[in-house]
């Protein structure tokens, strides 16, 4: 029984192998995103390595993502932490094939630079200031001089269509580390996104809302109620264009079980809003001031 | 920006703009991450698609490609000096053409002289010249001349000491600027090396080869131990049966309490209890900086600096730290209390100190590696005080242990004094009933090196 299920699995497995993950959905690209996309498209144009800078949530990766589909890239990432390593991107030689064969092509597994820079393909470095010195050191050669000494098989060039495009939080949390003043000179464009305008939002919240059919009330309401998280004082974090797209899929899935939209919003908002804020005021919690904000708004 | 059809500009106009931009924004005073030739190349490569999409380039292709191409940081000033130069106006001031007259160089002099001085203490040849800053310390540093052993060890320790009863009796503001970045690089450096120690103790355990991981990461002798043990033949070798060091998978949480009541500023031989725990908590904060950490000072009040989600900087931190040790009590309670002095200051109350740090650090998930730093010359009682105060400060921290949190009692060594001692000694086997480690702090090099080998568990 046991082999059969992993037989299957298996086989489930193949299947699902795909060459590219494709965005599903119109991705809106209206005011801040038209700017930052045209940004972005003509700075890999022009050889010009960008780096997005925004909160969480607010489609800096969708952007990067959009790109590389419209540009025929295929498109790799990672998402940077004190673990990640330079042989997490660059590849690493399997010790048992070394024995076998030698260091050689034929035992080196490559990681997602490597892809990306023979592929021609687009390479997105997550939070990039979560990487560490060893391994920020490793980028620069593949974004200066277009090519990775990779000891001893030899000196691997680019492909010409090979871009790389850096996220990055601009808030600082407690170890994270500061990008060198290297990697900092080697990034030519510093594209800034923050929380989208109104009208933006709420378009961004409708295409990403599968069979949408919420009243525009409702949608207002929950626009309003995310929108108040971002100039409360109280809130370090607010909530992200991201909380507001799942808040509106839950009221739009499962309004029928509640009396009007304001109960669906009033019972979901805590759970959903209050997953990424962060609260700076001493005696506060996330679920008091949502409940406040959310009672300020529908009384 | 909103378009303006008005103002446009061939391109020939960004080979002037460019360079003034990046001449501007190097000479401006606030512009922290100053432009490099690289900029400038990058600015004239995103004005191209706009000027081959319009046959001309506008005021805001100009601002958007001094904007975009500065640094994040500098971006709102990037915007200002771009529109400055597009509307003709510079209000930088230019700096003075060197003049072969006595006076302009006597200017130029006085300017270089009120420019903000940087030190590095790691010039060739100035390792140990601590006292070469200060023409006032010559006979007190002529004692190390030419000693070996003045590296990073205990002959170092002696050198930040003087160092230190230096810089108490120095009132010129230059002199002292220019010893107290040495003194503070001096002990960043004994911080790395303690990092360097840590890093070697986090990676002392062997697991299986994981694939992606970093081949340099392989021990190889263990690995060929192994392999022979399993009896493999070539072609059997699989990629788990090499070994490698561990990297730590979690960060640690760490919260440092520092006392900072009366007792800690009482001078003995020119150096008091908060000069030796400062000595001993700025090279371990920056040796565990890429840690979860949390700082307090305590008296008969708490001062909570940063707790483990505020996103405060390192460096203002330690120098707060640092100037503690050229402080008077009074100068300290105006500084906490917002000017006012008051009765109440200067106790050694740690209770609420302590209550904080286990609420902080007993909020973390017990996966995580959880401890506690108290720097403290450990005068918690005074003759005829009531006991149970005190006793509520052991149960907290027994309550700490219970929890699987490790706590560290980094011991000034003025506590074994013999006029601290009547006060000191009850307190300190207490510490040690309740199964706290004991360090001395005399030593700043041998402190870390203690705190090394508590952190590896030995």
């Amino acid at each position: 029984m046991m082999a059969e299920r992993e037989m299957g699995f298996r086989k489930m497995l193949e299947k699902s192998i795909v060459d590219n993950i494709k965005i599903e959905h119109k991705v809106v690209l209206k005011g801040q995103y038209k700017r930052a996309y045209d940004l972005l498209r003509d700075s890999l144009d022009t050889g010009i390595t960008p780096c997005l800078v925004g909160p969480p949530g607010v489609g800096k990766s969708l952007l990067a993502r959009k790109v590389a589909e419209d540009t025929g890239r295929s498109f790799h990432e990672v998402f940077f932490d004190e673990n990640v390593t330079p042989s997490r991107l660059i590849g690493s030689f399997d010790p048992a094939l070394v024995v076998r064969n030698g260091r050689n092509i034929s035992s080196f597994e490559p990681g997602p630079l490597i892809r990306a820079m023979v592929e021609g393909g687009l390479f997105v470095a997550q939070e990039l200031n979560r990487a560490t010195e060893f391994c920020q050191n490793s980028l620069i050669s593949p974004l200066e001089e277009r090519h990775y000494h990779l000891f001893p098989i030899g000196m691997i060039k680019a492909h010409p269509d090979f871009a790389f495009v850096a996220t990055q939080n601009p808030i600082e949390t407690a170890g994270t580390y500061r990008l060198s003043k290297v990697l900092v000179d080697r990034m030519g464009s510093w594209i800034r996104l923050t929380y989208p305008s109104k009208e933006t939002e709420l378009e961004i919240i409708k295409e990403n809302t599968p069979a949408f059919s919420l009243p525009n009330s409702a949608l207002e309401k929950i626009y309003e109620i995310v929108n108040d998280t971002r100039h409360n004082p109280s809130l370090e974090i607010p909530a992200s264009p991201r909380s507001g797209i799942f808040l509106t899929r839950l009221v739009n899935k499962y309004l029928d079980r509640f009396e009007d939209e304001d109960a669906a919003i009033r019972f979901f908002a805590p759970a959903v809003l209050g997953k990424e804020m962060r609260v700076k005021e001493e005696g506060k919690t996330v679920t008091m001031i949502v409940e406040e904000i959310v009672e300020k708004r529908l009384g | 920006m909103p378009e303006n059809l008005y103002m446009t500009y061939p391109f020939s106009y960004a080979h002037w703009f460019i360079p003034e931009f990046i001449q501007r924004m190097r000479r401006h005073p606030d512009c922290e991450e100053k432009p490099s030739p690289r900029q400038g190349i990058n600015m004239g490569r995103l004005l191209l698609p706009a000027y081959l999409r319009k046959g001309h380039l506008t005021f805001s292709d100009l601002v958007n490609a001094a904007v975009v191409t500065s640094h994040v940081e500098c971006q709102g000033l990037a915007e200002r000096i771009a529109a400055e130069i597009l509307v003709n106006v510079d209000t930088q001031e230019q700096p003075p053409e060197p003049s072969p007259t006595g006076e302009d160089f006597l200017s130029l002099l006085k300017n270089a002289a009120e420019e903000e001085l940087t030190v590095s203490p790691f010039g060739k040849g100035l390792e140990n010249e601590l006292g070469i800053a200060s023409d006032t310390s010559d006979v007190e540093f002529k004692q190390y001349t030419n000693k070996p052993d003045l590296g990073v060890g205990p002959g170092e320790d002696e050198i930040i000491k003087t160092g230190i009863r230096t810089l108490k009796g120095i009132k010129n503001k230059e002199t002292r600027k220019i010893l107290l970045e040495l003194l503070r690089e001096k002990l960043l450096k004994l911080g790395t090396e303690f990092e360097r120690k840590e890093d070697w103790n986090k990676s002392k355990s062997l697991i299986p080869y994981q694939p992606g991981e970093d081949t340099d990461l392989i021990d190889e002798e263990r690995s060929l131990e192994n392999i022979l043990d399993l009896g493999r033949r070539l072609d059997e070798i699989r990629w788990d049966d090499f070994l490698m060091r561990q990297r730590e998978r979690q960060k640690r949480h760490i919260v440092f309490i520092l006392d900072i009541s009366n007792t800690m500023f009482y001078d003995l031989e020119g150096l008091n209890s908060i000069t030796y725990s400062v000595m001993g908590l700025v090279p371990l904060m920056w040796g565990l900086r890429r840690e979860k950490y949390a700082l307090t000072l305590y008296e008969s009040n708490s001062h909570v600096l940063k707790d483990f989600y505020d996103e405060a900087d390192l460096f203002p931190l330690l120098e707060e730290l640092l100037d503690l040790m050229f402080c008077t009590t009074t100068e300290l309670e105006k500084r906490f209390n917002r000017g006012f002095t008051n009765m109440t200051w200067g106790g050694t109350v740690p209770g609420k100190s302590l209550s904080w740090a286990y609420d902080e650090i007993t909020s973390i998930n017990d996966r995580s590696e959880r401890i506690v730093f108290i720097f403290s010359d450990f005068v918690l009682s005074q003759p005829g005080q009531e006991a149970q105060d005190s006793d509520e400060n052991y149960e907290i921290l027994g309550k700490m242990l219970d929890q699987g949190v490790r706590v560290c009692a980094c011991v000034s060594p003025l506590a074994h004094k013999s006029i601290f001692q009547p006060y000191t000694r009850s307190s300190l086997s207490k510490l040690r009933e309740v199964g706290i480690r004991l360090i001395d702090t005399y030593r700043p090099s041998l402190f870390l090196e203690e705190v090394n080998d508590f952190l590896a568990g030995e």
